[in-house]
C-alpha cells in the first residue's frame, strides 16, 4: 500500500478499526521503518529501538478505535511515538536516580558497528544536547512533515512550532560538528 | 582512490545544510535497520497476548470498590481512634475543672 494515497491510508485504518489483522499488519509494514528512524533520532540508542517500536504498534493497534478522524493517522501515530519515546527516557532518568549505577554506566557507549560514520556520530552528539520535545520536533521535519501538520502532531499552534523549530535548530547547529571541523 | 578518502573529500567541500541532510538519512535508516525480520508478526501476537493477559472491566471495577473500601476502613478506624483520644482528654480537662470549681464554691 502507498501510505501517501489518502483515501487508500483510510480504507486501510477503517479495516484495521473493526479488527482486521491483515490491515493492521499493512499498517505496521507501511510504518515501521519510518517510526524506527523517529524513535532512533529520539533515543539515540539502537538497542532500544525495537521494543519502543513495538510499544508504539501495539498501543496504536489498542487505540486505533478511538481514532475520530483516519485521515489524521499519521500525526496520530507519530504523536503516539513521540510520547511513547519520552516516557521511555524519563523512566531511564528515574532508574538511573534509584538504581545504584555509577557515573561509568549513565553512557553505556553503542555496541561495536552501530555506530558506522561521522555524521552519525556527529548528529547523535548534537542531538544528545537537545531535550526530546525539540529532538521530536527536528525528527519530524525530517520525516517531511509539514508546520501545519506538526503544530497537530504536538497540538500546538504553527507560531509556536516555527518558534521552537528555529531555536531547536540553532541548538543543533552549535553543537553539530562533524570531525573534520572540531 | 580508496572509499574512505574520496568519502573524506565529499565531506569536506559538501556544505554543513548537505552534510546534516546527508547524516540525518543516515540516523534515519541506521534507526530503521534496527527491527529484525517478522516484527510485524512479533507485534500482533505480543498485542493478542497483552488483551488476553488484561484483565476484565469488572475485574477492574472489582479492585477499585476493594481499594477504595480499605482506604474508607483506614480512615473510619483513624478516626475513630483520634476522636476516642479527644474525648478522654477533654472529659479529663472537665473533670478537672469541675472539681476546681467545687473547691471554689465550697471556699465561698
Amino acid at each position: 500500500m502507498d501510505p501517501s494515497s489518502t483515501a487508500a491510508l483510510v480504507d486501510l485504518i477503517h479495516r484495521a478499526q473493526r479488527g482486521e489483522e491483515s490491515a493492521q499488519r499493512e499498517i505496521i509494514i507501511s510504518y515501521q521503518r519510518r517510526i524506527a528512524g523517529f524513535i532512533y533520532a529520539m533515543t539515540g540508542r539502537s538497542d532500544s529501538v525495537e521494543d519502543i517500536a513495538q510499544q508504539v504498534f501495539i498501543k496504536m493497534i489498542r487505540a486505533l478505535g478511538r481514532l475520530q478522524a483516519p485521515s489524521q493517522f499519521e500525526p496520530w501515530l507519530f504523536r503516539l511515538a513521540r510520547n511513547t519515546c519520552i516516557d521511555h527516557l524519563r523512566r531511564q532518568k528515574l532508574r538511573r536516580i534509584f538504581l545504584p549505577f555509577g557515573p561509568e554506566h549513565e553512557n553505556v557507549p553503542e555496541p561495536p558497528g552501530a555506530v558506522d560514520t561521522e555524521e552519525l556520530d556527529a548528529l547523535r552528539h548534537a542531538l544528545d544536547h537537545l531535550r526530546p520535545q525539540d529532538r521530536a520536533l527536528l525528527a519530524l521535519v525530517q520525516e517531511g512533515r509539514s508546520h501545519a501538520e506538526i503544530a497537530s502532531t504536538l497540538k500546538t499552534s504553527i507560531a509556536a512550532v516555527k518558534a521552537r523549530l528555529h531555536r531547536a535548530r540553532e541548538q543543533l547547529r552549535e553543537h553539530y560538528q562533524p570531525d573534520h571541523e572540531s | 582512490m580508496p572509499a574512505s578518502s574520496s568519502a573524506s573529500i565529499t565531506s569536506l567541500t559538501m556544505n554543513p545544510e548537505n552534510q546534516e541532510a546527508k547524516a540525518w538519512a543516515i540516523l534515519r535508516s541506521h534507526g530503521a535497520a534496527q527491527l529484525a525480520p517478522g516484527f510485524p508478526d512479533r507485534v500482533l501476537r505480543e498485542s493478542l497476548a497483552r488483551a488476553a493477559a488484561a484483565p476484565s472491566l469488572f475485574g477492574q471495577f472489582a479492585l477499585s470498590v476493594a481499594t477504595a473500601a480499605l482506604c474508607f476502613l483506614a480512615v473510619a478506624i483513624f478516626d475513630a481512634r483520634t476522636s476516642s483520644a479527644a474525648t478522654e482528654t477533654n472529659q479529663a480537662d472537665w473533670q478537672q475543672i469541675a472539681s476546681a470549681s467545687d473547691n471554689l464554691s465550697q471556699a465561698q
